[in-house]
């Protein structure tokens, strides 16, 4: 209920910088409240049937009472409160098309991506052949999607404030799925809207679950009209998850494990919420930072991290750091940390293409199984070989 | 070959020799210096006294000709040994926070060291003398910053003092000093020429310059004219430097007068030979020509009374005979008077 | 008018002391709690000190607290050197853009190798060998523009608008490049102490020595060219060659702790005036061993600062430095408009 106090219909709140522009809808919300109070808790029980309510993720549900389909998004940006984006999936022939909230074609036959996970999303799906535009074409990894890219299907429209919008409108695209880092980034969102085109913000990678991150393909399903298919790819995920996970709990006791490299001087660790730290958890190993509140990072000073780090068991996600000897370039000192000398540091740099595109960012959300088999594996074992990791590679 | 001679001066050219439109170029330069001789370097302003002053001092290239130092060609000259040969202060009021003037004035001994040995007792009496011979020894802890014009002027000779070459210029050392200050840096610069050292000053102040100075270099915009200041009066060079004004330097009474036509007459009487003297300067103010007959009939007469030691000025006038306390109440009368005639 | 000059055998012996003891605060300040048994163990070779905090204050805080005093010093002593070169009590090291040329350089490693898709990847040696190429490109670039350009203003200028070039040209690259790359560049901006070690910590000092080496021998031009430059000419000293030695010597200072360190405001300006405030002094036989001693032993407080004792975070270390330096620029700024209206 609370959400809807401060709801406001998607097109709207991204004029929110305007004063001029907020006051009336502030009023509006102030009718509102009390008008949606009562509705909420009467309907409630009457919508249930026809939502979508995801397992795991918290950014989105999916309504589909009346005959039709509406995409609910939840704070779709880093420090997003209580906002809601509604997203109408309705034929493009159908002559309620532009009466409703933030239509978008239904189903999409032609799309722009702006992340590389959506992208992973779209080819379990069997859909890559709607792409028509990618922002950051060189860094694809899936073999499917760099097919389109060389026959020209696919092109690159560009990134963040350098994004080709004449390219973009030329592309005629049914939907264009973004991502929003702060709601400052969001600018060019309006820029396209102008342009008259349907954008759609995809929250996935704020997901504090690695199963959540995964359970967007059903908003992908939906977009494309193959709900059947999304769940059935999720049901399948979640199974294998969760016996990589019960696999995991078998094991007595779990390495402590270190992570990332630091920015100079200043060494950024993610909270206990996060989802790689869920990860972590779920494979078994002691994460040297659980004291960490949130799903936020935090910076901390180099002479902490190193003091946990001296004793840790193991090292992941080096980052830019393929090599020790990499690491020692960075910083001799770390040579002394006990992963270093013990053999024990991995990084998920096993699938990148020439352009260091990297396929664990581009389909990790969608395996959350292969990345905690990996964990798994690297863990409890003492000797890992390369050939039984998926995303990880041992750094030499 | 002269031995007192110090700077000499061959067919030298001055100026800037870029490429913009505003070449400057003065006509060729010979002269000499000697030792013991206090020079003025005087002309009008920008026509190149300082160009001159830091060709010589090698602080600018000539365009053509030599110098020589003692004999010695300046641009042959090695730099240091040039530094202990002649010392060269700049117009500008020197500015240094934080600096005293003995700090300041100590600068000057660095060309007697290699840039790592301190100053030693030999360099401590040096700068005492220096400071002394501007009498500045009771300033030499007080911040150079905080120096009236006239003090940091004297802090600025005794740093070429101290320098203790046989060579001093100094570009217009005079030029942000009240009247007296101007003489007394005159006067300091007269004592260290009779020392034995060749002292050029240049000024736009010929004034200032012309009871004290050995020689007066005149730099005309047709060529440098060297010669005593009173040479320069009896060749009537110092009246070129007047040009295009209505100042004209007067003969006989040895100061520049604004050209004021004398169309009228008086003759002057009284014992006193001074005061008879300034009276006659105070009316040629007024366009009358002292005489010793009468001209005309408007001629005036003046006598000079002295009443027991107060003096009077009395008009001699057909009708009446007013008499004045003051020069100035004379002047009063006398032009009240001619507008009343018109 | 007299100001009493703090004796500067007692301003040594203080800061000596307080150099010891600002070692010793910063080497037990930190993120990691080590106790003074530790830190006693180390120095007389107690072999019992546990591992961590022996690894902690041999590689961490030990090259930390020898960086702040090499930049320290380094950024102050270049300060005062640009300070009397351009005899402007606001300059400091990177008025002549040696921090935008070393900023250049980083932007080109970290974020050229993402805007233009180059795929290496560079250490953080890579980094530093960057800023060094950048500052001392510009290094050369104002050497070439000072040996056909007297006028030092206008050397100033040429600095401030190579500076700007170059901001423009970092700032395209910002532009293009992805969010991971910016944030190692912004990061870099910020400055920090504890990121050189090893065998970078000998190279910086290193180079950081000879200029500090060149620094010293000019203390006497510098002494000469803070009178201006006439009189640095006309004591016998080569004005130009003088310049491109500080322009080497503060190129060494404050690139190299650009490079190894980030750029870090403020310290160059204020830590020579806080010397001058203290020593009233403008002679740069004292000023430089003074201002070295400053800087370094201001550099480790803020860092001691910066360290935020007693918890898990750390601040960038040129705000720090900012916040130290600032007051006390602003202090000079109304100072001098004090002495302009006396």
């Amino acid at each position: 209920m609370s959400k809807l106090l401060r709801s406001y219909s998607g097109k709207n709140s991204l004029h929110l910088f305007s004063i001029n522009q907020i006051i009336p809808y502030f009023l509006f919300a102030l009718v509102l409240i009390f008008a949606s109070c009562k509705n909420s808790q009467t309907e409630k029980s009457t919508q249930t049937d026809n939502n979508i309510e995801p397992k795991y993720a918290k950014g989105f549900n999916i309504d589909t009472s009346n005959k039709k389909i509406t995409i609910n998004i939840f704070n779709p940006w880093q420090g997003a409160h209580e906002v809601v984006y509604k997203y109408s999936l309705v034929n493009k022939k159908n002559p309620d098309f532009n009466k409703v909230d933030n239509p978008i074609p239904y189903p999409v036959k032609r799309v722009i991506c702006m992340s590389s996970s959506h992208v992973a999303f779209i080819d379990a799906l069997g859909q890559s052949n709607t792409l028509v535009g990618l922002s950051g074409t060189k860094y694809v990894y899936n073999p499917n999607i760099n097919k389109e890219i060389d026959s020209g299907a696919l092109v690159d429209v560009g990134y963040d404030q350098g994004l080709n919008y004449e390219l973009i409108t030329s592309l005629k695209p049914d939907v264009i799925l973004c991502y929003g880092v702060s709601e400052e980034s969001l600018s060019y969102l309006n820029k396209l809207k102008e342009l008259g085109l349907h954008v759609m913000l995809i929250g996935d990678y704020l997901e504090n679950d690695p199963l959540g991150k995964t359970e967007w393909i059903k908003v992908f399903g939906y977009l494309f009209g193959v709900p059947q298919k999304a769940d059935s790819i999720f049901n399948i995920i979640e199974q294998k998850y969760n016996s990589e996970k019960t696999i995991a709990s078998k094991y007595q006791s779990g390495p402590t494990v270190f992570l990332n490299t630091p920015f100079r001087d200043v060494w950024y660790f993610p909270g206990n919420d996060n989802y790689f730290v869920k990860m972590i958890k779920d494979a078994g190993g002691r994460y040297l930072f659980s004291n960490l509140k949130g799903s936020q990072s935090y910076p901390i000073s180099t002479e902490i991290a190193y003091k946990s780090g001296l004793n840790a068991d193991v090292w992941i996600n080096t980052g830019t750091a393929h090599s020790k000897a990499d690491i020692l370039k960075f910083d001799p000192r770390f040579a002394t940390l006990a992963p270093f000398a013990k053999d024990k540091i991995y990084n998920n740099y096993k699938r990148m293409n020439k352009n260091g595109g990297n396929d664990f960012w581009e389909s990790g959300t969608l395996n959350p199984h292969l990345i905690l088999h990996d964990l798994v594996t690297i863990f409890h074992n003492v000797d890992v070989q390369d050939s039984c990791l998926y995303y990880y590679s041992k750094l030499k | 070959m002269n031995s007192n001679l110090t700077i000499e001066v061959k067919h030298l050219q001055v100026g800037y020799n870029g490429k913009s439109t505003s070449d400057f170029n003065y006509p060729e330069i010979n002269v000499t210096a000697l030792n013991n001789e206090l020079i003025a370097l005087v002309g009008r302003n920008g026509v190149g006294k300082s160009t001159l002053l830091r060709t010589i001092a090698r602080l600018q290239k000539s365009i053509a000709g030599n110098i020589l130092i003692n004999g010695k060609e300046v641009e042959k000259t090695d730099r240091n040994k040039l530094a202990t040969l002649l010392s060269f202060i700049p117009a500008e009021p020197v500015h240094s926070p934080n600096t005293t003037v003995y700090d300041f004035v100590s600068l000057a001994r660095y060309p007697y060291h290699s840039w790592f040995d301190a100053l030693n007792t030999s360099d401590k009496f040096v700068i005492e003398r220096a400071l002394k011979a501007v009498e500045m020894v009771s300033y030499k802890n007080r911040q150079i910053d905080r120096l009236s014009d006239g003090e940091r002027q004297r802090a600025m000779i005794a740093f070429a003092i101290a320098q203790d070459t046989p060579i001093i210029l100094m570009d217009e050392p005079t030029a942000f000093l009240d009247l007296p200050n101007k003489f007394e840096v005159v006067r300091l610069l007269k004592e260290q020429s009779e020392n034995g050292k060749t002292v050029i000053l240049s000024t736009h102040d010929i004034q200032t310059a012309f009871g004290f100075v050995d020689t007066i270099w005149l730099m005309l915009p047709d060529g440098l004219r060297v010669g005593a200041p009173e040479d320069m009066v009896l060749t009537d060079a110092i009246n070129r430097l007047m040009k295009d004004t209505s100042v004209k330097f007067d003969l006989n009474t040895g100061q520049f007068d604004y050209n004021i036509p004398k169309q009228k007459s008086v003759i002057i009487s009284g014992e006193d030979k001074s005061i008879i003297n300034w009276t006659a300067h105070a009316l040629a103010r007024l366009g009358y020509q002292t005489v010793k007959k009468v001209k005309n009939e408007n001629t005036l007469s003046v006598e000079i009374l002295n009443n027991e030691g107060k003096v009077q000025w009395c008009l001699n006038e057909v009708q009446r005979k007013p008499t004045f306390d003051s020069i100035r109440n004379l002047c009063i009368y006398l032009k009240m008077d001619y507008k009343n005639l018109e | 008018m007299k100001r009493k000059r703090t004796p500067v055998l007692a301003f040594f012996g203080i800061m000596g002391v307080l150099i010891l003891l600002l070692f010793v605060l910063d080497i037990m300040l930190g993120s990691v709690n080590i106790p003074f048994k530790d830190f006693w163990g180390i120095i007389v070779g107690d072999e019992a000190v546990s591992n961590v905090s022996r690894q902690i204050l041999i590689h961490f805080r030990l090259p930390k607290v020898i960086t702040a005093i090499l930049a320290g010093s380094a950024l102050a002593v270049s300060g005062l050197q640009m300070q009397t070169i351009f005899r402007n009590p606001l300059a400091g090291p990177y008025v002549l853009g040696i921090s935008s040329g070393a900023s250049l350089g980083v932007a080109i490693a970290v974020l050229g190798s993402s805007a233009i898709g180059l795929g290496f990847w560079f250490g953080q040696i890579g980094v530093v060998l960057a800023a060094l190429i950048g500052s001392m490109l510009i290094l050369l670039l104002i050497v070439a523009v000072s040996i056909r350009i007297r006028d030092i203003m206008t050397i100033l200028i040429l600095g401030i608008i190579f500076g700007m070039a170059t901001s423009a040209i970092t700032s395209i690259l910002q532009y293009f490049s992805s969010e991971g790359s910016l944030k190692t560049y912004v990061i870099w901006t910020m400055g920090s102490l504890s990121s050189v070690n090893g065998s970078q910590l000998w190279l910086f000092s290193g180079l950081v020595i000879i200029g500090q080496i060149l620094a010293i021998a000019l203390s006497r031009p510098l002494n000469v060219l803070s009178l201006g430059e006439n009189y640095a000419r006309s004591l016998g000293y080569n004005v130009e060659k003088i310049r491109l030695i500080v322009f080497v010597s503060t190129s060494l200072l404050a690139g190299t702790t650009t490079a190894f360190a980030g750029p870090i405001a403020f310290i160059g300006i204020a830590v020579p005036h806080i010397v001058r405030l203290i020593l009233h002094t403008s002679n740069h036989a004292i000023l430089i061993p003074s201002t070295l001693v400053t800087g370094a032993s201001i550099m480790m407080l803020c860092d001691v600062i910066a360290q935020l004792p007693g918890s898990n975070l750390v601040l960038p270390i040129n705000s720090v430095a900012a916040l130290m330096g600032i007051p006390v620029v602003v202090y000079v700024i109304l100072s001098k408009k004090r002495f302009a209206q006396h």
